[in-house]
């Protein structure tokens, strides 16, 4: 990476590539904020972007390892349950032990939940999406059994979810880190390049002598991670742990990478790609609501968007393979 | 597969949101409530208000939303609604929006209670006005159902009925609850009791009998077996936790030509029912708890306190237990 | 010509503004076997593909059973009679044999599948293709062979006039090979033309009654099979004269590099044993199922071994899986290249360095310029033609993707090399590359490399030594010059 001259002529090479597989939904994103800047006064404002990314920034952390799961082909449905259990051990913790303690309790389960679905993906060889479906089932009603169904309060641990270092909210910050690792993990480390492997043809990735399980596992571990962690974002974002915070994450994960340009049979995607599928769900959100646009209207329009979204790339790809 | 299974986990957790918000409240003693005040014109010329729904997918919240979205509208206010779809952060994104709009006080129907404080926090510091939910630490008011009142309300509906015709004589005091809902249901049927015994006395403990049955499909699986115990036996008192419960137990006592026998009582007293209630003389009564027209409370107070007014804390809904002879008078004419 | 089946006239076809088709003419008749030859990319797949409807010309008129077609789609080619038999399965895995022959046409009444008519009718077009498969067999557990049959017994349940063969029998065992034959002898005698590609031609003699050769988009030769030479075709597709099917020179080594004794993997094969020295090619031939693909599965740790003991480099030598077996330097190249071979959707140069990004960076990194200039110079030295390194593998010719899988080992620099089936799909003028490429990279690096083969001029042009194996059994070995295609053959059968 130190290596400046290496860049730059690998990128010349790469450019007339990548290019054309993220600038779509880039080129979708510009309008839609040239689109909201003219409609409503308050969509261009500091203060309105740090909203639209601290909202995404809970989706943003667990989508990092969501896209490597997706490149491998695999998917883990369990984040928005993960999420929501992080959150409520994390307020009976912090409550009774301290903040040092809950932070280290989080950790621990986000290692054990990524290490059960890898467990059963990677060893038992149980299908990723019914493994991760059977423990965002579980996990749900674990989150209910920890508060019996009711939310709880959680006291002093505000900063990671509302601090401000520097004038940027510390989630945004986090999501930043976290997607740099991403984007260079994916793009320049083996572990990255394995992924793609595996994702594009399994049986190959084996004969070829990548050791899929382990680096499988090691996948799901970091997305147990990332969720626990995201869970701990919102319940301190809260002041609150809620059973049902996160409901329904998986499947904002799972369109922000989609939307980005991942391929749901493996071995396509970009960290990048999924950045700015993310940036557009939230820009499009926060929009509509600017905009005073009634709910169920924007339910509807979010739904037209995202598959005008992903039109735009389909024709595309279409056109480039007509060329061919 | 994963779209409907999430989407029946919603559902699920829609339902027992809207249930469990009444119990999320910290039922202050009794107060008598406030009048409905239509909005006065132009009372709001200037003002913006905001509101965070509790989520326009429940019928509940819709018309909660509705009825301040009219009232805003009467009073020439400018309402910015933000909904917050049972989720926490979502409430919590609506406030920071409040707050680069610069509303200038709102209404908060926020359905998690222990992240007010951070929700407060986010939000512009204006008057708040809670509704159903507390909203500690900013809330300025409280406006919402009253369910010990509101159980009460029917209970001393059916006594009075009793009382009349029947010289307080009753065969069984049927109450059919949801003990999945926890404070909730104490109250609305504590409430049921104390406003009965108002009138006729306390209920000796070997006429009340007790059902985890406050649903329809569960009334109507336990309404024929609790029937056959009381043969012969046509002064039955039945109460429910909600209307689908009542209209569950006369579905069951129908098909055992007993429809006459028992006389119910009900909370809610919604739309889908009023026809029910305007043919079924038994129907005694149904606790209206008006989300159609909170907004005659919420737009005119919120705007009271933008200006300054000194406003009560406790807003509280005036039950009405609602009947064939009312009905009308209170919702308008009622086609069947 | 009365009974002209196909007129092609003219033909030219454009791909981003480069004619790839110059202008080319083809003709059928009723009952005749057309071989069309040719190296890959010189044009015979686009040609065939055109008759098919899959691709409009850009100029130029097609003839099909009399009828002018001005523009063909795939729908009406079908209704014309014309059918395809690709080299690639196109097959469902997971249904039976009775239902893939009837894939997408099953018999029916009403809306319920006739399962009882449809077991009959497959069982009939299987007995008429001479085939022992149960009809209730699931597809994707059959041999690769057996599959490619089921797609020719589908083409035989519709109604064909036109059937394109595009290389059907490089999947097939001889046997197999034989039975093809002998059902398009049978439907020449009902009428049916047909178009045969193929890379290998000592069939064409057989099959063929008459050859058209194309070179770079133009046909440059059009003969009866019966007079053409071998030598004739071979330079009107190179465009020059080919040399004698000539043996390498050998190596000349001795230093043992592995020695397998006694081995043996349940039924697949029994109590082989050979040495391989460093710096030579040793051959495994046999036909599939003789047990030689599998010595080199099981060698790779693909399959059990049962019994017996393996030797590298005079050290005990055992694997928990392939994994470990490419960490103690040994190179695997599979014959099924879709399957286990290459990763589609990805670039030339990630398929090329997969095995080496461990040396191409520090701490888990992969420096992604050493990708690329491993693939550049290895497309230089072995020839591949490619758009530059960032092309998918899988817009690549077989042979070129071929050579980028050879050099994925290669570039890994492992001591054994184990080969199933190296040339599989790939054209005469690849393979000369690929024989050429393995021999100067034995001879270099010191690889030993073991070759599984059903081909027995890979064996001649390739090996040093050969094993022929037969039901599991090593039945004779070769050395020298005496390793002839006739001995081969006879050893073999």
């Amino acid at each position: 990476m130190s290596n400046s001259k290496n860049e730059v002529a690998e990128s010349g090479a790469k450019v007339r590539r990548r290019m054309p597989d993220v600038a779509p939904l880039l080129g979708f994103l510009i309008l839609l904020t040239i689109f909201f800047t003219v409609t409503s006064e308050y969509f261009l404002d500091v203060d309105n972007f740090k909203n639209i990314f601290v909202a995404l920034a809970v989706t943003g952390v667990v989508c990092v390892p969501g896209t490597m799961l997706m490149i491998a082909g695999q998917v883990d449905l369990s984040v928005g349950s993960a999420a929501a259990v992080s959150g409520m051990i994390l307020g009976n913790v912090v409550n009774s032990y301290g903040i040092a303690n809950g932070l280290l309790a989080v950790l621990v389960f986000g290692l054990v939940i990524g290490a059960v679905n890898g467990f059963f993906v990677t060893v038992i060889g149980v299908n990723s999406l019914i493994t991760t479906l059977g423990t965002l089932a579980t996990l749900y009603g674990i989150a209910l059994l920890i508060g019996n169904g009711q939310t709880l309060m959680m006291k002093n641990f505000e900063w990671l979810g509302t601090a401000q270092p520097a004038g940027i909210p510390l989630p945004i910050i986090i999501f930043f880190v976290i997607a740099v690792v991403g984007i260079v993990v994916l793009r320049r480390t083996r572990f990255g390049r394995s992924l793609y492997a595996i994702g594009s043809n399994p049986n190959a990735a084996r004969v070829v002598g990548i050791r899929s399980n382990r680096i499988l596992f090691a996948t799901f571990v970091l997305s147990g991670l990332s969720s626990a962690l995201a869970g701990a974002i919102l319940c301190s974002q809260l002041s609150a742990g809620d059973p049902n915070a996160a409901r329904g994450l998986e499947l904002e994960v799972i369109t922000a990478i989609v939307l980005g340009g991942a391929s749901l049979a493996g071995g396509r995607g970009t960290m990048w790609g999924t950045i700015i599928g993310l940036t557009t769900i939230g820009v499009l959100n926060n929009g509509l609501i600017l905009l005073d646009v009634p709910t169920f209207w924007q339910r509807v329009a979010q739904g037209l968007m995202l598959i005008l979204a992903v039109s735009f790339d389909a024709t595309r790809e279409r056109l480039a393979a007509k060329r061919r | 597969m994963k779209r409907t299974g999430s989407k029946s986990v919603r559902v699920l957790a829609a339902v027992a949101a809207i249930v469990s918000l009444f119990a999320l409240q910290t039922v202050p003693a009794s107060a008598a409530g406030v009048d409905f005040r239509k909005a006065v014109k132009n009372s709001g010329k200037g003002i913006t208000i905001g509101l965070i729904g509790l989520d326009d997918a429940i019928g509940f919240g819709k018309d909660v939303h509705d009825s301040i979205a009219r009232e805003a509208k009467k009073a020439g206010a400018k309402l910015i609604f933000c909904d917050g779809k049972l989720k926490a952060d979502l409430a919590l994104a609506c406030a920071k929006t409040f707050k680069l709009k610069k509303v200038q006080g709102y209404a908060s129907f926020n359905a998690v209670a222990d992240a007010a404080p951070a929700i407060c926090k986010a939000g512009p510091q204006v008057p708040v006005i809670a509704i159903d939910i507390e909203q500690d630490p900013c809330q300025s008011a409280f406006m919402g159902a009253d369910n010990a009142n509101a159980g009460a309300t029917t209970g001393k509906a059916i006594g009075e009925y009793f009382k009349k015709n029947f010289n307080c004589e009753y065969d069984a005091f049927i109450s059919l609850e949801d003990y999945g809902v926890g404070i909730a249901n104490e109250l609305r049927m504590g409430g049921y009791r104390s406003g009965f015994a108002s009138v006729c006395g306390a209920i000796p403990a070997d006429k009340l009998k007790k059902y985890d049955a406050g649903r329809l499909d569960k009334a109507l699986e336990v309404m024929p077996a609790a029937l056959t115990t009381l043969p012969g036996k046509n002064k039955i008192i039945v109460v429910a936790i909600n209307d689908q419960g009542i209209q569950g137990a006369f579905s069951a006592a129908k098909q055992v030509g007993r429809e006459k026998d028992i006389y119910a009582g009900s909370q809610g007293a919604e739309k889908s029912v009023w026809c029910d209630i305007k043919n079924n003389p038994n129907w005694l009564g149904a606790t209206a708890y008006f989300p159609e027209r909170y907004g005659e409370i919420v737009v005119p107070y919120l705007i009271d306190l933008i200006k300054g007014k000194k406003v009560p804390f406790q807003l509280k809904v005036k039950h009405v237990a609602i009947n064939g002879a009312n009905i009308e008078k209170n919702f308008g004419k009622v086609s069947c | 010509m009365s009974n002209e089946l196909v007129s092609l006239q003219d033909i030219r076809k454009s791909f981003s503004g480069v004619e790839v088709l110059h202008g080319v003419d083809l003709t059928l008749g009723a009952g005749e076997v057309l071989a069309l030859l040719g190296e890959n990319g010189a044009g015979k797949s686009t040609l065939v593909k055109i008759l098919a409807g899959d691709i409009e010309p850009t100029s130029g008129s097609i003839d099909i059973r009399g009828t002018k077609v001005a523009k063909l789609d795939v729908y009406q080619a079908r209704q014309l009679g014309v059918r395809m038999i690709f080299q690639e399965l196109n097959d469902a895995p997971a249904l039976t044999v009775a239902e893939n022959i009837f894939l997408g046409q099953w018999p029916h009444s009403g809306p319920f599948v006739g399962w009882n008519e449809m077991a009959e009718k497959a069982k009939a077009v299987l007995d008429r293709l001479e085939v022992d498969i149960p009809v209730d067999a699931i597809a994707g557990q059959l041999r690769v062979g057996e599959r490619q049959l089921l797609e020719i017994a589908r083409a035989l349940t519709q109604d064909t006039k036109v059937l394109v063969l595009d290389e059907p029998t490089a999947a097939l065992s001889n046997v197999e090979v034989e039975r093809l034959f002998s059902v398009m002898d049978q439907l020449r005698e009902e009428g049916v033309g047909m178009i045969y590609i193929t890379h290998r031609l000592d069939e064409v003699a057989r099959v063929a009654d008459r050859v058209q050769v194309l070179r770079d988009g133009s046909s440059v030769l059009t003969v009866d099979a019966k007079k053409a030479s071998r030598e004739d075709l071979v330079s009107a597709m190179l465009g020059h004269a080919s040399e004698k099917n000539a043996r390498p020179e050998l190596a000349q080594t001795s230093e043992t590099a592995v020695q397998v004794s006694g081995l043996t993997s349940f039924a697949e094969f029994q109590n082989v044993s050979f040495t391989v020295n460093r710096g030579e090619v040793l051959a495994l031939f046999g036909k599939i199922g003789s047990g030689t693909s599998e010595i080199c599965e099981s060698l790779f740790g693909l399959r059990a071994i049962t019994a017996g003991s393996v030797e590298v480099f005079g050290k005990e030598y055992k694997t928990k899986g392939p994994a470990h077996s490419a960490d103690q330097g040994i190179g695997y190249l599979p014959a099924d290249r879709q399957r286990l071979g290459s990763f589609p959707v990805r670039s030339v140069a990630e398929n090329l360095a997969v095995r080496s990004w461990k040396r191409m960076g520090k701490f888990g990194f992969v420096n992604r310029l050493l990708e690329h200039q491993a693939f550049n110079r290895w497309a230089e030295a072995l020839r591949i033609v490619s758009r530059g390194s960032t092309q998918n593998i899988s817009t690549l010719s077989g042979g070129n993707q071929q050579k980028v899988l050879l050099a994925r080992w290669f570039e890994a620099g492992v001591n054994i090399l184990l080969l199933v089936e190296p040339t599989r799909g790939v054209d005469v003028g690849a393979r000369r590359d690929i024989y050429e490429i393995i021999r100067k990279q034995a001879k270099e690096s010191g690889m030993a490399v073991i070759v599984a083969t059903s081909d027995y001029e890979e064996v001649v042009l390739l090996a040093d030594r050969a094993f022929v194996m037969s039901r599991g059994e090593v039945v004779s070995e070769l050395t020298g010059n005496s390793v002839e295609a006739s001995k081969l053959i006879a050893a073999a059968s």
